[in-house]
């Protein structure tokens, strides 16, 4: 009898523990390979041939089509620069300046990839069609009411998140992306 | 009595490791919705289709860029290699090839091309090793991408944030031929 009621403690440990583990393991964002820098979060090149079982089963699982290095890379961000969600009770300005690249664009999406309608249907930014600062930097206004320069409108959500992609980059077929400077996420004010 | 819990806590954090090992490897055979399966539902053999950039109503593919157009076509490489030409006029383009898995194995843009025109073909190396024998004459000029894989999907990304040009940058893309055969 007690042998049966350990067997049961071991199988319901065993059961809770592996599933729970597991499922952690593969909601949400990646386990492996990420890179970080500020707010900025990305996995370069973690799903090439060689891509490791998580990476696999995070795949199956949300259906990916990521960028390859011969395309480029995604930066997300879900924070302002300092930790806070971003959400649409607030003005945020992204500035600074990006990695080298060809192109690059500037998405506000819903946390599940969604984007968020707004009146003047606009979803984001593309590097050539910014308004910039002489020395090549530049600023925009992340905002539910109109802004003047760029503004990327935001929809009435309490959490949204960004997407930086960056394409025909040397970040994306290699090393020291760590060290590359991201653009600051300002937070301006709230109502 | 506290050393049999101790023991059964252990076998129990030890059959966690199993299944949890177990569920990450197996995960990808019985995946229902991934990107293979969405790409699928969308697209056939043999042709390039439009996939649907994320809206604010529905994101079928939630990472593609709204800024872009996006076309996908299905490969099999079982029975013969697949050539893929296209002709691309946008600021920026891509093309990735992803194995049944949607691991990215192959990508290029059109920088690395030379040009607008894409020639490539992907390829088992048993059927390369017989194409080697006799090969076509217009094989030197494409590109060619060798891997050990039986299904897949080409996807090519290409710039159209300008409205007004974005009809013409979708047509170029399902204009792109994807065939099985050299």
């Amino acid at each position: 009898m007690r042998f049966l009621v350990l067997l049961a403690l071991v199988l319901a440990i065993g059961v809770v523990v592996g599933t729970g583990t597991a499922w952690l393991a593969v909601s949400g964002d990646r386990v492996v390979g990420p890179i970080s820098v500020g707010s900025w979060t990305a996995w370069p090149n973690t799903t090439s041939a060689d891509a490791d079982p998580y990476t696999l089963a995070h795949l199956a699982r949300s259906g990916e089509l990521s960028l390859g290095p011969g395309e480029g890379v995604a930066f997300t961000a879900t924070t302002d620069d300092t930790g806070g969600s971003l959400t649409s009770g607030c003005v945020y300005v992204v500035e600074g300046s990006t990695p080298s690249a060809r192109l690059w664009t500037l998405t506000a999406h819903r946390q599940d990839g969604r984007l968020m309608e707004n009146r003047a249907e606009r979803y984001g930014f593309q590097s050539d069609e910014l308004l910039r600062e002489p020395d090549g930097d530049f600023a925009i206004t992340l905002s539910r009411d109109v802004a003047p320069g760029n503004w990327l409108p935001v929809g009435d959500v309490a959490a949204y998140a960004l997407t930086l992609r960056l394409y025909d980059t040397p970040l994306a077929t290699g090393a020291r992306i760590a060290e590359v400077e991201m653009p600051r996420i300002r937070r301006v004010g709230c109502r | 009595m506290i050393r049999s819990l101790a023991i059964a806590l252990l076998g129990g954090l030890m059959l966690g490791g199993i299944i949890h090992i177990t569920i990450i490897f197996f995960l990808p055979s019985f995946a229902a919705d991934d990107g293979w399966a969405r790409i699928s539902a969308a697209t056939s053999d043999s042709r390039f289709r439009l996939l649907p950039a994320p809206t604010a109503g529905e994101a079928r593919f939630p990472d593609l860029d709204p800024q872009l157009a996006h076309a996908a076509c299905r490969f099999d490489l079982s029975e013969q290699p697949v050539r893929i030409t296209a002709d691309l006029l946008a600021d920026f383009w891509s093309i990735a090839v992803f194995d049944r898995r949607g691991r990215n194995i192959f990508s290029i843009n059109d920088r690395s091309t030379e040009g607008r025109f894409l020639d490539l073909i992907v390829i088992t190396p048993v059927q390369m090793a017989m194409v080697r024998r006799e090969p076509p004459d217009d094989l030197d000029q494409a590109i060619v991408v060798e891997r050990r894989i039986a299904e897949g999907f080409v996807l090519a990304r290409a710039l159209a944030a300008d409205p007004t040009t974005r009809a013409d940058i979708e047509n170029a893309l399902t204009a792109a031929t994807c065939e099985q055969g050299l």
